[in-house]
């Protein structure tokens, strides 16, 4: 479960675009998207929530059972991590 | 050509003599400190390019000029970059955009310069972009979830 708050780092830029949002870290030169529930999860990741809150609001939100939606949102942010694209505050 | 105008072309090739050396040899990370200097950059305000004796259409149609005898393509944050530097030898400075946009289904990028009220872009296709920011992404999803 994570804990810690997270931010994003003041090198990455974002924008939305056709419901997407696009990220584009400055220190790599790399634009990465997510899709809208990739998108909602990083709001909350960047705000702070933890996983299983995360989960419970993408349930609310959408037919997805919640292991499923429990494992692919730890998975999300370990690669949010990994790409330098959340930090911890 | 007029002296000034003869100056800034010199300029310019000069910029894009080092800005080539930075996109091809200093690497990603070196071109990511460059744009992202150069968008946190506070461009000069309209009253302040008044103030000065820079015409920014001379300084594009110098650039312009440049590019058209350079022998490799100058895509358009090397040109905006090179833009924001001619700027700068006049105490004035501009701040880079860069924007997106889904083209059947492909991210297209972009890149331009904003000085006091004006949008320097050679290829003048800016507005189809939107333009990235560093704020946090609520009011962007926000946006985005909005038929």
């Amino acid at each position: 479960m994570q804990t810690q708050l997270l931010r994003k780092p003041p090198t990455v830029v974002t924008r939305a675009v056709a419901g997407e949002l696009v990220l584009l870290d400055l220190t790599k030169g790399t634009y990465f998207t997510l899709n809208e529930v990739g998108a909602i999860a990083w709001r909350h990741f960047e705000a702070g929530l933890d996983v299983d809150a995360i989960a419970d609001a993408v349930c609310a939100e959408y037919e997805v059972g919640r292991d499923v939606a429990l494992a692919d949102l730890e998975r999300l942010l370990a690669e949010l991590r990994e790409a330098g694209l959340l930090e911890v505050a | 050509m007029r002296r000034a105008a003869l100056i800034e072309h010199a300029r310019a090739l000069e910029l894009l003599v080092r800005t080539t050396w930075l996109f091809r040899v200093g690497g990603a990370a070196a071109v990511a400190r460059a744009t992202h200097e150069a968008m946190i950059a506070a461009p000069s305000s309209e009253a302040e390019l008044a103030a000065s004796d820079v015409d920014p259409w001379m300084l594009q149609r110098a650039l312009a000029r440049t590019k058209r005898v350079w022998p490799v393509p100058v895509r358009c944050l090397q040109t905006a970059l090179i833009y924001r530097e001619l700027l700068r030898r006049h105490d004035l400075d501009g701040q880079l955009q860069v924007g997106v946009k889904t083209e059947e289904s492909a991210l297209e990028g972009h890149a331009w310069l904003l000085i006091g009220p004006f949008t320097i872009d050679d290829e003048r296709i800016s507005r189809s972009f939107l333009p990235m920011t560093f704020e946090a992404s609520e009011s962007a999803l926000d946006a985005a979830r909005t038929p």
